[in-house]
C-alpha cells in the first residue's frame, strides 16, 4: 500500500516538473512575439516599459501600421518592399527546390564518378557560416552586372539547397528504388518517375527545403543591403524597415513601434507558411509504407 | 518457332569500390510465347538482374535482349512494353489501391471510362475489388501481392517479369498464391519470367525451369525433366530437396562402385562408360530404401524428421548419403542399416567437367 501511494507522489512530482519546465519554457519563447506585438499597437516611437501594468495596453494605436502603409520619405511604400521580399523569398525557395531534389537525387542514385567525395564535400561545405560570404559574393556578382533580383537569388540558393540537398539524399536513400523503377516500366521516363514519384515521396524534404529557402531570402539582410541599396523600388522589406524605423542614424531614437509593426506584418506569410508546410510534412507517408519487407 | 523473349550472350559486371563482380557471363536464354519460365538460382547470382535487363533498367556489358523478335537493347523500359512485379511490391504509398492499378494506365492517358472498366475488371479476377478505396498500409502481404499482380495486369504487356513475388508471403498464403499464378497463367497465357530461389515454386509452377549458376543458364528445361536428368552435377546437388546424393564412384566389371559397393549398371549408361572409368554418381534420396537385403552397408549419422517422411544420413565408409523414408520406423543414430538402390534411376556425371554422361555422348555425335 505504502509502495502504491509513493510511486503515485512521485508521478505527480515527475508531471509537475515537467510542467513547471514546459511553462517558462513556453513563457520565454512567446513573451518577446507578444512584446513585439504590443510595441507595434503603441503610439509612440520608444520601446514600452517592462513594468506589469503595461503589459495589457490601455490603448491600441494603429499609428505605426499607418505609417507603414504610406508613402514615405524614402519614396516608397512598406507593401511594395514586402512584396519584392516575398517574390525574391518565393524565386529562392523554387529554385532551391530543385537544385537540392536534383542534386540529391543523383547523389543518391545514379551511378557517377566520386559519389562519396562529392557528398562528403557538400556536407562540408554546409558548415561555412553564410554571411562570411556576403563580400566575396558581391564583388563578383558586381563584376558579372548581377546586382539585382537575379543575382540575389543566384547568390541565396546555394546557401540553403547545398543543406537541402545533403538532406534530400538521405532521404532519398531511404526511398526503394523499386518505387522508380516500376513507374519506369509503367511508361515514365526517368525525370517523370523523379517527379511523380520520387519527389511526393520526399515530400518532408521538399516542405523543409521550401521553408529553408523562403525565409532565408526573406529574412536576409545583409545580402540584400549590399546588393540593391542603390535602388529604394527594389528595396526588400528588411531594407526597407531598416530605414524607416531610423536604426541606421545613431543620434536618432529609433521608431521601434513602427519596427515591430513592420516585424509583424512580415510574420503573416511566414506563419502561414509554417503552418502550410507542416501539414504536408505530418501528412508525409511512411516511405516503405506501400512495400512488404 | 521463334522466341518471343531471347537472351543472347549477356554479359554484366558490377563495380563496387574498384571490386569487380561479375555477375553473368555470356548468358543465353530462350523463352517461347505463352511460357512460363521460372528462373531458380541461388541468392546473388544475378537472377534479379536478368529482369531488370529485359525490363530495361540495366543494361547489359555485352550481348542482346530480345523481345518479340525484336532487338530492344537501345529501348527505354517505358517502350518496351513489359510488366513487373517486384519482390517488394512497390505500391506507392500515397495512392490507393484503385489509383495504384489504374496508374499504368493513366500514364498512357488512357479515357478515364475505359480506366475504370479495366481496373476493375482486373481487380474482381484477382478478387481485389473490394479493397478498391483502400491505402497500401491497410494491406496484407497477401493482398499487397495481389495489387502489385492487378498492376502488372492492368496495362495489358503480354510479358509479365516476376522478381520472387511469393517470397515476402507466409507458408499458408504462399501454397494459395502460387496456384492463382498458375491458374492465372492458363487463363491468360501470358509469357512470365519469374525469378526466385525457392525450388519448390520453380517446380511447381514453371512449365520451363532456367537454373543459373556461375552467371550463365546451367540446365534448362521443363522442371521434370531437369529433376530426373540433371545436366550436371550442381543442377543435381540444387535441385530436389532433399538435394540428390553425389558420391564418386567408379566402374569396375560394368557396374557403378560406390564406396567399394556393386551397385549394377543403369540401362541409360551402359554404352556411354568405360570399364574403370572415375564417375560422379548421383542418387536421388527417394530412390533409396532402406531394407535388410540392401547392397549398401552404414550407420546412421543423424535423423530428420519431416513428419510423413524423415531424411535418414546414413555413413558409407568415406561418404554420407542421404535416405529418403517414410516414418514407419523410428531410426536411431548409430544404427547399422543396409540400403538398396533403385539402379535405372542412378545418374552418372562426368568426374572433371561434373556434366551427366548421357548430354555429353549427345554432344559428341
Amino acid at each position: 500500500m505504502a509502495q502504491v501511494k509513493k510511486h503515485k507522489i512521485f508521478k505527480i512530482l515527475r508531471l509537475g516538473i515537467s510542467y513547471i519546465v514546459l511553462i517558462i519554457m513556453a513563457i520565454a519563447s512567446i513573451f518577446p512575439l507578444y512584446y513585439a506585438f504590443m510595441t507595434s499597437f503603441s503610439n509612440a516611437p520608444n520601446l514600452v516599459s517592462l513594468a506589469v501594468s503595461d503589459l495589457l495596453p490601455k490603448h491600441l494605436y494603429f499609428t505605426a501600421y499607418k505609417e507603414l502603409f504610406t508613402e514615405n520619405l524614402y519614396g516608397g511604400t512598406f507593401l511594395l518592399w514586402l512584396r519584392n521580399s516575398l517574390i525574391l523569398a518565393s524565386a529562392t525557395a523554387i529554385l532551391s527546390v530543385i537544385l537540392a531534389l536534383i542534386t540529391g537525387y543523383a547523389l543518391s542514385r545514379l551511378d557517377i564518378p566520386a559519389k562519396k567525395s562529392l557528398a562528403m564535400f557538400i556536407y562540408i561545405v554546409t558548415f561555412f557560416p553564410y554571411t562570411a560570404t556576403a563580400v566575396p559574393l558581391y564583388l563578383l556578382f558586381a563584376k558579372l552586372h548581377l546586382l539585382n533580383y537575379i543575382g540575389l537569388v543566384l547568390a541565396y540558393t546555394p546557401g540553403t539547397s547545398i543543406f537541402a540537398a545533403f538532406i534530400a539524399k538521405l532521404a532519398i536513400d531511404s526511398i526503394p528504388s523499386s518505387y522508380e523503377e516500376i513507374a519506369m516500366i509503367d511508361g515514365l521516363s526517368r525525370f517523370q518517375a523523379f517527379l511523380r514519384i520520387v519527389m511526393r515521396l520526399a515530400m518532408p524534404v521538399v516542405a523543409l527545403t521550401i521553408i529553408l529557402g523562403f525565409s532565408g531570402a526573406y529574412l536576409d539582410f545583409a545580402l540584400a543591403y549590399s546588393f540593391l541599396l542603390p535602388s529604394v523600388k527594389a528595396w526588400t522589406a528588411t531594407i526597407g524597415l531598416y530605414y524607416m524605423a531610423g536604426l541606421l542614424n545613431q543620434a536618432s531614437a529609433p521608431a521601434y513601434n513602427l519596427f515591430a509593426a513592420g516585424a509583424v506584418i512580415m510574420g503573416v506569410p511566414l506563419m502561414g507558411l509554417f503552418v502550410a508546410s507542416q501539414r504536408l510534412m505530418t501528412r508525409a507517408y511512411s516511405n516503405l509504407a506501400g512495400v512488404k519487407q | 518457332m521463334t522466341s518471343y523473349v531471347k537472351l543472347e550472350n549477356i554479359w554484366k559486371t558490377f563495380q563496387e569500390k574498384k571490386k569487380k563482380t561479375e555477375v553473368l557471363k555470356g548468358l543465353n536464354l530462350d523463352v517461347e510465347k505463352g511460357e512460363f519460365v521460372v528462373i531458380l538460382g541461388p541468392s546473388g547470382e544475378g537472377k534479379s538482374t536478368i529482369l531488370r535487363i529485359i525490363a530495361g533498367l540495366l543494361r547489359q556489358d555485352k550481348g542482346h535482349v530480345y523481345l518479340r523478335g525484336q532487338i530492344v537493347d537501345d529501348l527505354p523500359p517505358k517502350d518496351r512494353n513489359v510488366a513487373m512485379v517486384p519482390q517488394n511490391y512497390a505500391l506507392y504509398p500515397f495512392m490507393t489501391v484503385y489509383d495504384n492499378i489504374a496508374f499504368p494506365l493513366k500514364v498512357q492517358h488512357v479515357p478515364k471510362e475505359e480506366i475504370k472498366k479495366k481496373v476493375i475488371e482486373v481487380a474482381k479476377m484477382l478478387r481485389i475489388d473490394n479493397l478498391l478505396d483502400r491505402k497500401p498500409m491497410q494491406l496484407s502481404g497477401g493482398q499487397m501481392q495481389r495489387v502489385a499482380i492487378a498492376r502488372a495486369l492492368v496495362k495489358g504487356a503480354d510479358i509479365i517479369l516476376m522478381d520472387e513475388p511469393l517470397s515476402n508471403l507466409d507458408a499458408q498464403v504462399r501454397v494459395l498464391a502460387r496456384e492463382e499464378l498458375k491458374e492465372l497463367h492458363r487463363e491468360l497465357g501470358t509469357t512470365i519470367i519469374y525469378v526466385t530461389h525457392d525450388q519448390v515454386e520453380a517446380l511447381s509452377l514453371a512449365t520451363k525451369v532456367a537454373v543459373l549458376h556461375d552467371g550463365i543458364i546451367q540446365a534448362y528445361g521443363p522442371p521434370m525433366e531437369l529433376y530426373k536428368r540433371p545436366a550436371n552435377s550442381w543442377v543435381g546437388g540444387f535441385l530436389g530437396n532433399p538435394p540428390m546424393n553425389i558420391v564418386k564412384g567408379k566402374i569396375v566389371d560394368s557396374s557403378v562402385v560406390v564406396e567399394n559397393y556393386k551397385l549394377g549398371m543403369p540401362n541409360d549408361y551402359k554404352d556411354l562408360v568405360r570399364e574403370g572409368e572415375e564417375v560422379l554418381v548421383g542418387i536421388r534420396p527417394e530412390d533409396m530404401e532402406i531394407s535388410n537385403n540392401g547392397i549398401l552397408e552404414g550407420t546412421i549419422e543423424m535423423v530428420e524428421d519431416l513428419g510423413a517422411y524423415k531424411i535418414v544420413h546414413v555413413k558409407i565408409n568415406e561418404s554420407v548419403i542421404r535416405v529418403l523414408e517414410k516414418s514407419l520406423h523410428t531410426r536411431e543414430r548409430g544404427e547399422k542399416v543396409k540400403i538398396t538402390v533403385d539402379v535405372d534411376k542412378i545418374v552418372l556425371f562426368d568426374v572433371t567437367s561434373g556434366k551427366n554422361l548421357l548430354l555429353q555422348e549427345v554432344k559428341k555425335n
